[in-house]
């Protein structure tokens, strides 16, 4: 597939200056602001508004004028027409009793801060997991309209081959009884040298390392590529020196070896991985309901340390005995609920939003029994890898449906000074047929196409030689060889491979 | 400058100093971001200054890098198109149409993004001209890995075939 155009919006220029004086308005506003002159976050010397803002005031005045329109036109949209006709069932759906194992499991104690609110398992809604085709409504629906898609799920099981990931683990970082962050420890099979390229190395213990302040990340040599120890995500990044110390202090207990050592302490807890298990179901696009299921059940404390990755904050209360709420920011709250021993009820709703209703309203009915018609727009399994490799530029994987007529491609490029390797997936894309020609071709920037020959053997396979092309050759993988062809930037985009006796192009 | 490179902005001659020599990589972030929109990158450059500001006063910020504002000025903006989006939805239901940024230009790949949504466009942006991985869009859209790979996906059919078409 050409992603050609990719490259296009990487090298759009976005040539726009400020208008004249803003730089100075803004300076000035700045020390205004240091000064305690101002106390409003309005733009005073700038009067710009976003233009969301200004289509959300329009918006509101075509609210106006079409509610009054259907007011006018139609008595009926006075009715919500989008509520289930079907009441939901106040009957709660389990799976059968051979899970009750796990339903009975007695919860262990934890090193967190002791719960404001006794909790017992007797406290929970229901003794036993809740069956898989749950979905978690409130009623009578609070907001209109109401809307539900399918859970999201983790990502495809060997995904994480294709992206360059050999393993992670999830950690709690715990202060003083509450959380403090969350650190994602990933090996990476990036190797060290390409990793690093450009960047000044220092040691942690007898460990190679890069220190990361920005993105608050420890970034280990490891035999087989990299550890990274990040606490947060990039998006949070900021240099949280708290963080950044946490990580530090992991990687100093930890260095490349298993975790298993320092994990359960005081200080470091595995994170309880949880999955959506129902389709998340939204009110007006204000309020989300969803119940996600604990790998095992979880004790309170975890709970309440849930509640507070869920809503990135650590500003977390306890208001029911298995129930928390989490400030999510000034606009939002989550409330985590823990209904059944390894399923929970998330509702995300604007802070001032009365969760009590909300819960006392909650009800779990099948998807069918609720009435609701789940959108699933989430992207189509392609089926089983077939061929995948790698090589000394990164790792490359071609699915492809059981009938094979859908077809996708992952690489995962190794990054000079990246720490992290480049992903790019393309797919499924499908045809009438299953291809007839071995040869798929993925170009994953303008430069770099990465050739590879489904169910071919190396040693058959030869590029013809272009003016401006070279290439790594190609190398055996498991289902087919692979090889990363590099043009400059007058070659041709054509690539001609010989396998046998036959011609291909891509 | 380097992103890493952190600045003290304690002291109003610390902030300022770092004022003068970040604003232009944090304006030219927004200004990505916003996909050209003078308006809206000047806003996002404003609040995060202003949100700089804030932070060094309550004692949370006493250094800071360019990173730090770029990642400030990225949640802005997808702060508020979320708010916007759920306004937006609010307003579909009863038949308001929907809107588009403002383009700024008439290139080929500006006509591209402007067909798309502004989840999708934000999305693109961020994965392929701040060359974000999945996992940091979808972390900063708070979005799962595997709705963002989908929102990424649909957008990528979508240019495609909004340039197709033109």
């Amino acid at each position: 597939m050409n992603e050609q155009w990719i490259d296009r919006l990487r090298a759009e220029p976005v040539d726009i200056d400020p208008r004249p004086g803003f730089k100075a308005e803004l300076r000035a506003r700045i020390v205004a602001e240091r000064d305690g002159s101002t106390t409003t976050s309005s733009p005073v010397a700038n009067p710009h508004r976003r233009w969301w803002l200004l289509a959300a005031a329009g918006g509101c005045v075509a609210l106006l004028i079409g509610g009054l329109v259907v007011f006018g036109s139609d008595d009926r949209a006075l009715t919500p027409s989008t509520v289930p006709e079907q009441t939901p069932a106040t009957t709660p759906v389990t799976v059968p009793s051979t899970t009750a194992e796990t339903a009975s499991t007695t919860v262990p104690k934890d090193s967190g801060a002791p719960p404001t609110i006794e909790s017992t398992t007797d406290d929970l809604r229901f003794p036993n997991p809740l069956a898989v085709d749950v979905v978690a409504v409130l009623d009578p629906a609070p907001l209109e309209p109401v809307n539900a898609n399918a859970a999201t799920g983790d990502t495809f099981p060997d995904i994480d081959w294709a992206q360059g990931r050999n393993g992670s683990t999830d950690v709690w970082v715990i202060d003083d009884g509450e959380w403090a962050g969350t650190l994602f420890v990933t090996d990476f099979a990036i190797p060290w040298d390409i990793a690093t390229n450009g960047i000044t190395p220092t040691r942690i213990d007898d460990v190679e390392a890069v220190i990361d302040v920005e993105r608050s990340m420890v970034v280990l040599r490891r035999d087989d590529g990299v550890r990274r120890i990040q606490g947060g995500t990039d998006s949070q990044a900021g240099g949280d020196p708290a963080l950044l110390d946490a990580a530090t202090q992991l990687a100093e207990l930890v260095g490349i070896g298993t975790l298993d050592a320092v994990l359960s302490t005081n200080e470091f807890v595995p994170v309880v991985r949880t999955e959506a298990l129902s389709p998340s179901v939204t009110y007006d696009f204000t309020v989300e309901v969803q119940v996600v299921r604990f790998e095992r059940p979880p004790t309170i404390n975890e709970l309440r340390w849930a509640a507070a990755m869920f809503a990135r904050s650590s500003d977390v209360e306890q208001i029911g005995p298995w129930a928390f709420v989490a400030t999510q920011g000034p606009s939002r709250k989550r409330m985590l609920e823990l209904v059944s021993p390894v399923d929970a009820v998330l509702i995300d709703a604007l802070s001032d939003a009365d969760l009590d209703a909300y819960r006392n309203s909650l009800q779990f009915p099948t998807v069918a029994e609720s009435g609701l018609t789940v959108i699933d727009d989430r992207p189509v399994e392609t089926g089983e890898v077939v061929a995948r490799g790698e090589q000394n530029w990164g790792r490359w994987t071609v699915k492809r449906s059981s009938d094979g007529t859908c077809q996708s491609v992952t690489t995962a490029e190794w990054t000079p000074g990246g720490l992290v390797p480049y992903v790019l997936t393309t797919g499924p894309t499908c045809t009438e047929a299953p291809p007839t020609d071995p040869l798929v071709c993925f170009t994953s920037s303008f430069e770099r196409t990465v050739v590879i020959a489904v169910g071919v053997v190396a040693s058959s396979v030869t590029l013809e030689a272009q003016d401006g092309l070279s290439s790594t050759g190609f190398v055996d993988g498991e289902g087919g060889a692979a090889a990363l062809v590099e043009r400059s930037s007058s070659a041709s985009d054509q690539t001609t491979v010989r396998i046998d006796d036959a011609t291909y192009s891509c | 400058m380097g992103e890493r490179e952190q600045h003290d902005v304690t002291s109003e001659a610390g902030l300022l100093s770092f004022y003068e020599v970040a604003f232009d990589d944090v304006y030219r972030s927004a200004a990505r971001i916003a996909w050209g929109n003078r308006a809206v990158a000047e806003d996002l450059v404003q609040d995060a200054f202003l949100r700089l500001v804030r932070s060094v006063q309550s004692g949370a910020v006493t250094s800071v890098g360019v990173g730090w504002m770029i990642t400030t000025v990225r949640r802005i903006h997808i702060d508020g198109l979320r708010a916007h989006d759920r306004e937006q939805r609010r307003l579909r239901s009863v038949s308001a149409p929907p809107s588009q940024p403002p383009s700024t230009g008439n290139t080929e790949i500006v006509s591209v993004l402007d067909g798309l949504d502004d989840r999708e466009r934000t999305a693109l942006i961020l994965r392929y001209v701040e060359d974000l991985s999945v996992s940091n869009v979808a972390e900063l859209m708070a979005s799962s890995t595997r709705a963002t790979e989908s929102l990424l996906q649909r957008a990528k059919h979508k240019a495609r075939d909004n340039r197709s078409a033109s």
